[in-house]
């Protein structure tokens, strides 16, 4: 591939060849927490569960509140790349890489949360050999493993063509185990028109399956809770509300990146105040559904008065109890966001951004509220009133694991920037203004 | 903002203080100073299997609310020429003192066929004394239930003690039902009593019964001045039986086998997708060998320019 055709090739150079002192301070940095966190699940494996807060009642804790959380974020990357590939949105070009990111590395760390909360890990194949195909666990497992295989084959195949460049480009201070691991994973493509044509059809038939893949992965991981009778958890908009919830994250994390890209590679060209204007609207718009999807959720499950969800509301009404994360994830992921984006005097591209960080923890927030609270109200009465049974607090083996996640996460960011540009370079010589068709061969 | 708590802790406890010295003043206030004015009532209702059953109702007003007076001492009475004490009930957390008096027991009536009861209330410290009375004419219900060979209907004769005699009573609106889970449920119209005492309505034929068809056909005469309440009831097995199946159903999923339309549509889901890949990597293979297609094209070609 001729890399003259590609002039922003040139601006991502220097990223991509030798690293930095400030990159690897990174690195170090974070390979130190994930450390830690391996650290701990070496005790958690070698101990048991006794050594995190997770008892007989409260059987999930902040690892599921992460496997939501990471899961969403991915699905949501997968979600909206493909919609803007499939779209031909030239706008969304500059989105495309990093909701490809997002995509792998919240799968990447999310899975394997779920993982971390079973007692008997040695019986994990048992899903498989046993699995009974009208559990929600075993459509969860399905689900999760195609989409997996799918969201890999689509990131690769969007990956190919800047590889390729990668590959050609004579300017790139690279070893020479990465020149062939870029020719590897090129996968023979010289920019050749059947090249191109076959590419842009298995992208877009990816991306087509991804939409839907996506969406029913997410509804499915719902109705792990959905499924079951439980007060708080038993509801039929589950599915919609979970895919909703996770788009809203996902924007707000594409937000928050687009600003560490744009300031950190001096993109302000390429990730304009149009960007972040277009994602402002979207996380505005998702921001009032989402409002309303938890106005519903809540108001028919407190309307119906049955005791345990009396019970379970009590809990979440209660300063003593979880009042204050209800309100917090409640005003910060809703009302906050509303307010500072619906009213023009306090929408900047800062307080976008902070806005979007508070969302994402507000929202991690209400995975957690969804989880814990609801496995401390049974329907049958706990009966030895032991503190620690009757009470969930995180350990500092769930703490360290879940920072592990988030510096893991990070670093899957930091590694992917030195392997490849953050905006698929590749992309940007066909910008035109005229949108191609979506539906082509359609009759008069 | 703990701070804010604690001070928002303690204005409510100050608060809630003054209120409550306020109240209890108040309330001492009332009870020293006054006797309040006491309201008794007696109902006389004639059960089924001829129980007489009265019931007096104790009740004052404080601050304008009407409260039941509990735990207090009504004495039940048969008055005439002379009282004749026949108990002393205390009042239950309705204010309600309740006596039965049997079937068997004799009744001090008088020659035109009414007894007066009386009930009372000797007061107290705080509230005053009261008495209550009623003069009752016993009267029997007689509900016999006819069936011919098409139609079932129900006949309600309503008598009285005359002299020594039965005579029929005339023109007395009597209800007729069936007794529902929460109420009764009027069965015929026009059940006033001819002037041989009788009301003959035709019975529905449509009506659930319990599990083997049994409901509770009823007779009623309510309210009335000279009667007070009297009720007959019938079980028959008229009614339609209705199966109660109390088994509970397994949820849905419990079963040990997946549903077929499940099974389908996971095959087509996951069939769909996954051909869809498999076309995936046929495609990218192609695009492979393109690539290689045309340099070995490209080498041939240059090889014969030399």
């Amino acid at each position: 591939m001729d890399k003259d055709n590609y002039p922003i090739l040139t601006r991502f150079v220097p990223y991509i060849g030798k690293a930095t002192k400030k990159w690897y301070f990174w690195v170090i940095i974070l390979v130190l927490i994930a450390i830690i966190g391996l650290y701990a699940l070496i005790r958690q494996i070698i101990d048991g569960q006794i050594i995190t807060g997770m008892r007989d009642n409260a059987v999930w804790g902040i690892y599921t509140a992460n496997f939501i959380f990471f899961l969403g974020i991915s699905y949501a990357g997968a979600l909206i790349g493909s919609i803007l590939h499939l779209g031909r949105f030239n706008w969304g070009k500059p989105y495309l890489r990093m909701l490809e990111l997002m995509t792998i590395a919240g799968l990447i760390v999310g899975a394997p949360y779920i993982l971390f909360c079973l007692g008997r890990l040695d019986r994990i194949h048992y899903l498989f050999i046993y699995g009974r195909i009208q559990s929600p666990i075993t459509w969860d497992v399905i689900a999760i493993t195609t989409d997996v295989f799918f969201c890999l084959t689509y990131i690769f195949l969007t990956h190919i063509r800047d590889f390729a460049l990668l590959r050609d480009s004579t300017n790139i201070n690279i070893p020479k185990w990465r020149k062939k691991a870029y020719k590897f994973f090129s996968f023979g493509y010289k920019d050749l028109p059947q090249q191109t044509r076959y590419l842009k059809l298995t992208q877009d038939i990816m991306a087509a399956i991804i939409i839907p893949t996506s969406i029913i992965a997410y509804s499915l991981l719902s109705w792990l809770f959905a499924m079951s009778l439980r007060s708080g958890w038993h509801s039929s908009i589950f599915g919609p509300y979970f895919v909703l919830t996770a788009v809203y994250s996902g924007i707000s994390l594409l937000i928050i990146l687009m600003w560490i890209y744009r300031k950190n590679y001096k993109l302000e060209d390429i990730i304009t105040k149009k960007h972040f204007n277009y994602l402002g609207f979207a996380l505005l718009v998702t921001a009032l559904f989402y409002g309303y999807f938890t106005f519903s959720e809540y108001i028919t499950d407190w309307y119906n008065s049955q005791k345990t969800t009396s019970l379970l509301f009590e809990k979440l009404f209660n300063f003593n109890e979880y009042g204050w994360l209800f309100w917090f994830s409640t005003i910060t992921g809703i009302g906050l966001p509303v307010f500072i984006l619906g009213i023009p005097w306090f929408r900047s591209i800062r307080s976008m951004v902070f806005v979007s960080g508070l969302i994402l923890l507000a929202l991690w927030v209400k995975r957690y509220l969804l989880v814990v609270p609801t496995l401390l109200t049974p329907y049958i009465p706990i009966q030895d009133n032991r503190t620690d049974w009757i009470n969930y607090k995180a350990t500092w083996v769930e703490w360290a694991l879940t920072f592990a996640g988030i510096a893991i996460f990070l670093l899957i960011f930091i590694l992917g920037n030195k392997y490849a540009p953050i905006i698929p370079v590749s992309e940007f010589n066909e910008q035109t203004d005229e949108k191609p068709e979506i539906f082509r061969k359609t009759k008069d | 903002m703990k701070i804010f708590q604690y001070i928002l802790g303690i204005v409510f406890s100050i608060g809630m203080a003054f209120f409550n010295c306020y109240s209890t003043m108040a309330a001492t206030k009332t009870i020293s100073d006054t006797i309040l004015p006491v309201e008794l009532t007696l109902v006389y209702n004639k059960l089924s299997d001829n129980t007489i059953e009265l019931t007096a109702s104790l009740l004052t007003k404080i601050n304008d609310v009407t409260t039941p007076l509990v735990n207090k001492d009504i004495s039940f009475s048969f008055a005439g020429d002379s009282t004749k004490k026949i108990g002393l009930i205390k009042t239950n957390i309705d204010g309600k003192a309740i006596l039965q008096i049997s079937p068997n027991y004799i009744l001090p009536t008088k020659v035109d066929g009414s007894i007066k009861y009386l009930v009372s209330f000797d007061g107290d410290e705080l509230y005053s004394n009261s008495i209550a009375e009623i003069t009752i004419k016993d009267i029997h219900i007689e509900l016999n239930l006819i069936k011919t060979d098409s139609s079932k209907s129900v006949e309600v004769i309503v008598t009285k003690d005359s002299i020594g005699q039965r005579v029929p009573v005339k023109q007395i609106e009597v209800f007729l039902g069936v007794k529902r889970m929460l109420s009764l449920l009027r069965i015929g119209e026009n059940t006033t009593t001819d002037d041989f005492g009788k009301v003959i309505i035709d019975f529905p034929n449509d009506l659930p019964g319990d599990s083997i068809g049994n409901l509770t056909v009823l007779a009623k005469i309510q309210d009335d001045e000279l009667y007070g309440n009297v009720e007959k009831s019938v079980i028959t097995n008229w009614g339609l039986p209705v199966s109660f199946n109390s088994e509970e159903l397994p949820p849905s999923l419990y079963s040990d086998a997946a549903p077929l339309w499940m099974i389908i549509a996971v095959i087509v889901l996951l069939g769909g997708a996954w051909i869809h890949f498999l076309i995936v990597i046929y495609l990218i293979i192609k695009m492979k060998s393109a690539g290689k297609k045309i340099i070995k094209k490209t080498q041939e070609t240059e090889i014969v320019i030399e």
